[in-house]
């Protein structure tokens, strides 16, 4: 490598060095088993079916769900995926709103960041098949806010969505990292769970929204 | 290959053989990582971040496809150049940033001027040079990740230094009138 080679290698890897990177998403890997050729069948656990009992909103032509607690249940929906990326399922398991919040799959849908001391009291789903959109309302210490997910077109992963972190206005957020629009809190959450036997990968990430990103989501939400 | 990329080739190969810790660390390294690269290539954070975080997840679902540990490095690299790609197609549309908007060169021989005369190159040349000399991939891996022929990948990495080297001694000329 010549001396002007030189100078150019030196100055890219500065540049790459100069960026200050963000926190990395958390992974919480359990036990894993990735022996190459070892398995050909690998399991995905998506959390994203929330069964609810349902009461019909004619006002706004989409179905709200009625926020009984006791009736939340989640249902996690196990699939096998071939080679060629084809899904086939297993089965379905239903969790109760406490078993779901303990089980590492429900960390799909709540977005990194939220406050110590949340509960969640209810979850409420909008429209049907893919064009779902869930809506987690939380409590912590009596102050209530609201995530709502909707789902990306991603084919890739199905869990991936937007969601709106909406704040009551004497709600303080833990940290200030997005912008503040209209009182309310925007992210960008990507997750997912991998399950194969017993070995397990959860990851998930959130970050706050540009405006872009922002003005789109609330077109989507408003002409659904 | 420098030993950073060694370094993650051997974590790599403890994560494939299945020890957990490995493959956090793994991880926390290639999101590092491929956030530098997107955000040299994008020039945008949320952007970067956005490809870091598909990259990561499409190493989480495919690392077991791989065949070799060593190949590690080369194959994530490939990755994040392709969604790094497509990502730049999608902020193309939207307009939503200008991708080559930089300010003008003051000082030919400072890295900071290379790196803004790198910048002003078309981005089919920018991402060969970052690939090339901030990643360190052969020629064929860069034609590989970026689906064009090997070829192709030489002659940008030629017309890429061609044109730093044109910009850089301009720069120089104009300073040495007083411009």
């Amino acid at each position: 490598m010549n001396e002007f080679d030189q100078r150019i290698r030196d100055a890219v890897r500065g540049s790459l060095a100069a960026y200050e990177v963000p926190s990395h998403p958390q992974f919480v890997p359990e036990s894993i088993s990735l022996h190459h050729g070892q398995s050909k069948r690998w399991v995905v656990a998506v959390a994203a079916t929330v069964c609810l009992a349902f009461v019909a909103a004619a006002s706004t032509g989409h179905i709200a769900v009625a926020q009984l607690e006791n009736a939340v249940t989640q249902v996690l929906r196990f699939f096998e995926i071939d080679a060629r990326g084809r899904q086939y399922p297993l089965e379905t398991q239903s969790l109760s709103l406490t078993e779901a919040m303990q089980t590492q799959a429900f960390r799909v849908i709540a977005p990194a960041g939220l406050p110590d001391g949340t509960a969640l009291r209810s979850i409420q789903r909008l429209g049907s098949g893919n064009a779902t959109t869930l809506i987690f309302a939380f409590d912590r210490g009596g102050r209530q806010f609201s995530i709502v997910e909707t789902p990306s077109s991603s084919q890739t992963m199905p869990n991936i969505g937007y969601s709106r972190y909406s704040l009551a206005p004497s709600f303080t957020p833990p940290n200030d990292r997005g912008p503040q629009l209209h009182g309310q809190y925007f992210f960008k959450v990507q997750a997912a769970v991998w399950v194969a036997g017993s070995a397990r990968v959860s990851l998930f990430a959130a970050r706050a929204l540009t405006s872009d990103e922002v003005i789109g989501v609330e077109r989507a939400m408003s002409h659904p | 290959m420098s030993g950073n990329e060694e370094k993650l080739d051997r974590i790599a190969a403890a994560a494939m053989a299945g020890e957990a810790p490995a493959l956090s660390s793994l991880m926390a390294r290639s999101w590092d990582l491929a956030f530098r690269l997107a955000a040299r290539m994008l020039g945008d954070r949320h952007a970067a971040q956005d490809v870091a975080q598909t990259a990561c997840e499409r190493v989480l679902r495919s690392l077991r496809f791989l065949r070799s540990a060593k190949a590690y490095s080369t194959w994530f690299y490939s990755i994040v150049t392709r969604i790094a790609l497509r990502e730049r197609m999608t902020l193309a549309r939207r307009a939503s940033i200008e991708l080559c908007d930089r300010p003008a060169i003051v000082d030919p021989t400072d890295s900071v001027a290379i790196n803004e005369a790198i910048d002003r190159l078309k981005s089919e040349l920018k991402d060969v040079v970052v690939l090339f000399y901030g990643c360190d991939l052969s020629t064929d891996v860069i034609a590989r990740s970026l689906n064009v022929p090997n070829g192709t990948v030489r002659y940008r990495l030629h017309e890429a230094r061609k044109q730093l080297r044109e910009m850089l001694e301009s720069s120089i000329d104009k300073e040495s009138v007083g411009l």
